[in-house]
């Protein structure tokens, strides 16, 4: 999984299965859990962004679809996993049943939550292009974008975008954060940059 | 997920969630309170406990956010919250992280170099946001609170818009999330990358030191950026509108 956070929303009009489901859920990964009735409350979340695990009825999805669509607009990606009622289930593994019982759920919710940002099966998924350590270095000597996509001869949008990879890779968004790592992970000298202006 | 309510027992509330403390603290009351509820305690304090209610609430659970009941506060009452936290983080916060640090360097064994960083990065995480802090209680509440004033007192709005000719909330409103992104960094670097020869214990506590103040700057950051400074840009059209 990599370091954008991830959101799980559970919609479903009744309260006891959400504070059910809210308390299951606990245990699982995630970062932030939000628990509504209907698909329409989403308004109140303009900036939703990073992963999302939608769960949901899935007649309530296909109501919702092209509503949803929209609200989703700024985020990386978005998972479903379907609540369902149905007495006997079958084993399915994109949606849970009422009847699943607590750690089938959460097996479930963070087998999808770990699935994030994983193209395929690329173990190196985190580890920084050489591209983007060129950057990285700059960064932390502490370079402006304008500056380091002069030095490196691309456009600034290409430093922007490299900067954001690098982020998500590494889980640091500061400038100075990323100073930190890339002296911890000897990507620069701790000689080669004068520590008290730039950290 | 719960809510609390008035009739809520602060004693059963604080057993729920004890990150509440500072913030009860800053609302207003000290421990020992017995079985009294929230309700009962504001009324003994003197405490607005609609206000109390939801600065709880907000903090709490943080999927909670009813900005139109908080929208119906005086400015003054926030700004008031406001000051008692920053005065929670001069007086409390940043000293106890400080002194953290120290013992976390004072056990690192050799090549101390990498350790070293974590306070230099600190240093100049403090720096940013003491500066902070003081460009809002010397520049934006004064003018906040005088905004305010002269919508109660018209007579005053002849000096007020000489005073403040150019001056709106605007330009006050971008910097906060820079200081939970450098916190967030700080313990994730701290966490993932730097390499631990240091006492674990001590690691754990400025860890846990910072998980919590990272919860509190955040609603700290809520509070300003979805009440305090939605209510002023409303106390700004009223004074352009009598123009």
């Amino acid at each position: 999984m990599n370091n954008q956070t991830n959101q799980i929303i559970v919609i479903c009009n009744s309260d006891i299965i959400l504070k059910g489901l809210a308390d299951i859920l606990t245990g699982c990964l995630s970062d932030k859990v939000i628990l509504l009735n209907q698909a329409n409350e989403l308004i109140d979340y303009p900036h939703l962004s990073g992963y999302i695990l939608l769960m949901m009825p899935v007649n309530l999805f296909k109501e919702n679809e092209a509503f949803l669509k929209k609200i989703f607009a700024n985020t990386n990606e978005v998972k479903h996993l379907h609540l369902s009622y149905e007495e006997k289930p079958q084993y399915n593994n994109t949606a849970i049943n009422i009847h699943d019982n607590q750690a089938l759920i959460v097996n479930k919710v963070n087998e999808l939550l770990n699935s994030f940002g994983v193209k395929n099966e690329d173990k190196t998924i985190n580890e920084l292009t050489r591209r983007e350590i060129d950057v990285l270095q700059l960064v932390a000597k502490g370079l402006a974008n304008k500056e380091i996509a002069d030095k490196l001869s691309i456009s600034i949008h290409t430093v922007i975008s490299h900067r954001k990879n690098i982020s998500e890779k590494t889980g640091i968004k500061s400038a100075s954060g990323l100073t930190m790592y890339a002296v911890l992970k000897k990507i620069i000298d701790i000689d080669e940059i004068s520590t008290s202006d730039l950290i | 997920m719960e809510l609390f309510n008035e009739t809520s027992k602060l004693a059963a509330v604080i057993h729920k969630d004890h990150t509440l403390l500072p913030v009860i603290n800053r609302l207003g009351v000290k421990l020992g309170f017995g079985d009294l509820s929230i309700r009962e305690l504001c009324v003994k304090e003197g405490i607005d406990v609609t206000f109390f209610m939801e600065i709880i609430n907000v903090f709490h659970n943080e999927s909670y956010f009813s900005e139109k009941k908080l929208l119906d506060f005086s400015v003054s009452i926030v700004i008031d919250y406001l000051l008692k936290t920053h005065k929670y983080y001069l007086d409390y916060v940043l000293p106890e992280q400080e002194r953290l640090i120290d013992l976390f360097l004072l056990n690192c064994a050799n090549d101390c170099k990498e350790n070293e960083l974590v306070l230099k990065f600190y240093n100049k995480f403090r720096e940013e946001f003491v500066n902070h802090m003081q460009l809002e209680e010397t520049k934006a509440f004064p003018y906040i609170l005088q905004l305010n004033d002269t919508i109660q007192n018209p007579l005053k709005k002849g000096a007020f818009l000489e005073q403040y000719q150019n001056f709106t909330i605007k330009g006050f409103e971008k910097e906060h999330g820079n200081m939970d992104e450098k916190m967030f960094d700080l313990k994730n670097i701290i966490i993932k990358y730097l390499p631990p020869n240091y006492n674990l214990n001590i690691g754990n506590s400025l860890l846990s030191n910072l998980f919590m103040f990272e919860k509190d700057l955040k609603n700290h950051a809520r509070i300003e950026d979805k009440i305090l400074i939605p209510k002023v840009k409303q106390l700004e059209k009223i004074i352009k509108k009598d123009e």
